[in-house]
């Protein structure tokens, strides 16, 4: 791809992950905080326990989340299959966007790019090196790739609508709900 | 779209009239333009900045349409997908019918797309076998009432709960009758439980694309329902329907234009979902349609590059400029009688649909220029506006008698003489009819002007008069 033409973009002063909390939440986002990936099995148990929810999740197939330690979280129930629109489903992002608090989807085998618009509830996995400033540094990832995958999907927050008197309702057709974990 | 734009004076007056109508429209100040203020006030870069650089974009673009065109099919196809081209509103529909029927498709799911409004594809769909379910919430409520879209953003505008309330009860048969629907949430929950059926029942998908990306085969588009994503992904086949002017060079010129389209739309930085798909799912991907499909429409548009008109096709469809509009303000966008309403349709839809039938639409304006700053490309509206009139008055339409007229007013006009011997006439007639009163309220037959207006009494004397008669009081 050719190289990114000088556009004038915006900056500021917080690091990156600081700058994506900020906006994630802004977003109606939930975002945590643990240390490492293997925390996400209890900090989904007790964020689903908390709000008096269905200790129930749906992993995708083939994913790598399946060998976190779910045997931490025993209350929880763990489903593979896509889930349904009561569902809470959990997924890895494959990076985040600080500018906007915005998570980055690319479509492979592992990682269908519907299951973001299925669940009733969703919950992300986010590697805190993973957030990069701006979509333009995605960009150039891509270039670096040398292809676009099918399917690349920014989600921002949860489903929303205003189609109706001009006033915000969550839960149109994606997630009622986003819950990001960064991890690191 | 099949216009009714040459009603558009007798709609325009029953909007004025019409209470509901009104009432909706007062959202536009709250609803819309504080919103994008807030947003842009909030950016760090200067709005003139920003919309500079939206217009070299754009303009950049259109200066290299054909060569960014075959860019864009051939990275399309390189990923193994197809590239259609019509023409004009048939052959749009007639391709997709034809996609269509060959994968066997019964029941198709659309996102928002103004583009197949403005060919008429449903109608057409349902005349050929194919059941079309929109699944934009604000495009499925007026699909069940049989309307039109009002607004290119919020096509529901013009409604309330209860009418979608009332449109709910009366389709979702199955339901129970008794179930409350008595506020949005309850409104919301229902439209994603009917329309999550749909979704996985469809055999096809259409969308639009708020842009396309030459360099990658990229189509792009912006939702906050998500209904886009999984109007393309459950179903085999998804095609995206989308004008020519659409297409942009890099992602990183989408990436600048994002950034303007969602503040001056909604004012957010961001909707929930902005979705880049290039082409079917790859072999191992494990999900994604298997035939994806580019409708590339003309339909007039090809038309205006190289015209006075061309920079319209800058646009980038976000709503500022009709959000603004002090005439869509007070008449909303179903009097327009046209697929684009407001100032962006006073200044596309003569090109789309010819002069004949929407000569109305640039004149209504004051040409108060509240679009041309709003808008994000910089889009010269008002001098397009007065092109279209120009070419309204030489080509005789609506018709030669408006010529005529207006050549008649020329004649006396030029001799002012005669000018002001009608017109001192004209003011010593209307004082004696006013009386003692200010003002007046009515005339014999301009009932029609004075509904909405009264008349000033003209003044005991002309300024001329006055003039001649001071003049020797002042010194030059």
């Amino acid at each position: 791809m050719k190289p990114v033409p000088d556009y004038i973009l915006p900056a500021w002063t917080a690091d990156a992950a600081a700058h994506f909390i900020g906006k994630s939440k802004a977003s109606v986002a939930d975002v945590h905080e643990i240390a490492a990936p293997e925390e996400a099995p209890e900090a989904i148990l007790a964020i689903l326990t908390g709000a008096g929810l269905a200790p129930r999740l749906h992993l995708p197939a083939h994913s790598p989340l399946n060998a976190l330690s779910w045997q931490r979280a025993p209350g929880l129930a763990v489903v593979q299959g896509l889930p349904s629109g009561d569902d809470n489903a959990f997924s890895g992002a494959d990076y985040g966007i600080a500018e906007t608090g915005t998570l980055v989807f690319l479509s492979g085998p592992q990682s269908a790019s519907s299951w973001h618009f299925r669940p009733g509830r969703e919950f992300v996995l986010l590697r805190r090196s993973s957030i990069l400033p701006r979509f333009e540094d995605i960009i150039a990832l891509l270039s670096a790739e040398g292809r676009m995958p099918a399917t690349l999907n920014l989600v921002t927050g949860p489903s929303r609508t205003a189609d109706i008197e001009q006033t915000i309702e969550l839960g149109a057709h994606g997630p009622r709900a986003v819950h990001i974990l960064i991890a690191g | 779209m099949t216009t009714d734009a040459r009603n558009f004076p007798q709609a325009a007056r029953a909007a004025l009239r019409n209470e509901r109508l009104q009432g909706a429209l007062t959202h536009l100040k709250e609803g819309f333009q504080l919103k994008r203020a807030a947003a842009f006030a909030a950016y760090p870069i200067p709005f003139e900045n920003l919309r500079e650089q939206g217009r070299a974009i754009r303009d950049s673009a259109l200066s290299q349409l054909d060569t960014l065109l075959l860019q864009f099919e051939a990275q399309v196809q390189a990923a193994g997908g197809h590239v259609h081209w019509a023409r004009d509103a048939a052959e749009g529909r007639e391709i997709i019918t034809r996609i269509l029927k060959d994968s066997g498709a019964k029941t198709v799911t659309k996102g928002k797309s103004m583009v197949t409004e403005e060919i008429e594809l449903n109608p057409h769909l349902a005349a050929n076998g194919i059941t079309p379910i929109e699944t934009d919430l604000g495009e499925y409520i007026i699909q069940l009432r049989n309307e039109r879209p009002s607004h290119i953003v919020a096509p529901a505008f013009h409604l309330r709960r209860s009418d979608v309330e009332e449109s709910f009860r009366k389709a979702h048969e199955a339901l129970p009758p008794a179930r409350l629907l008595d506020d949005r949430p309850a409104l919301v929950a229902e439209a994603r439980a009917v329309l999550r059926r749909h979704f996985e029942a469809a055999d096809a998908g259409i969308t639009g694309a708020n842009f396309l990306v030459a360099e990658t085969g990229t189509a792009i588009i912006v939702t906050n329902e998500g209904n886009g994503d999984l109007t393309r992904l459950l179903p085999r086949t998804h095609i995206v329907v989308t004008g020519i002017e659409k297409i942009v060079p890099q992602l990183a010129d989408a990436s600048i234009l994002l950034r303007l389209l969602t503040r001056s739309a909604t004012g957010q930085e961001i909707t929930s979902y902005v979705s880049f798909m290039s082409g079917p799912k790859r072999a191992n991907d494990a999900d994604g349609p298997q035939n994806f499909h580019v409708v590339l429409l003309d339909n007039g548009r090809s038309g205006l590059l190289g015209s006075p008109a061309q920079e319209v096709l800058q646009c980038i469809r976000c709503g500022a400029c009709m959000n603004h509009c002090p005439v869509y303000g007070a008449i909303g966008g179903h009097a327009y009688g046209a697929t684009y309403p407001g100032p962006l349709g006073a200044a596309l839809d003569p090109g789309l649909d010819g002069l004949a039938k929407t000569y109305d639409l640039p004149n209504a304006s004051s040409f108060c220029g509240r679009c041309e700053t709003v808008c994000p490309v910089k889009i010269p509206l008002t001098r397009i506006m007065r092109h279209w009139r120009n070419q309204a008055f030489s080509r005789g339409i609506p018709s030669s008698s408006f010529g005529t007229g207006l050549k008649l007013w020329a004649w006396v006009a030029r001799r002012p003489r005669l000018y002001q011997m009608g017109t001192g006439v004209a003011a010593r007639m209307l004082r004696l009819l006013a009386g003692a009163q200010p003002r007046l309220r009515s005339l014999p037959m301009l009932s029609g002007w004075f509904t909405a207006r009264d008349l000033a009494k003209p003044a005991a004397a002309s300024f001329q008069s006055e003039w001649r008669k001071r003049r020797g009081n002042c010194k030059p």
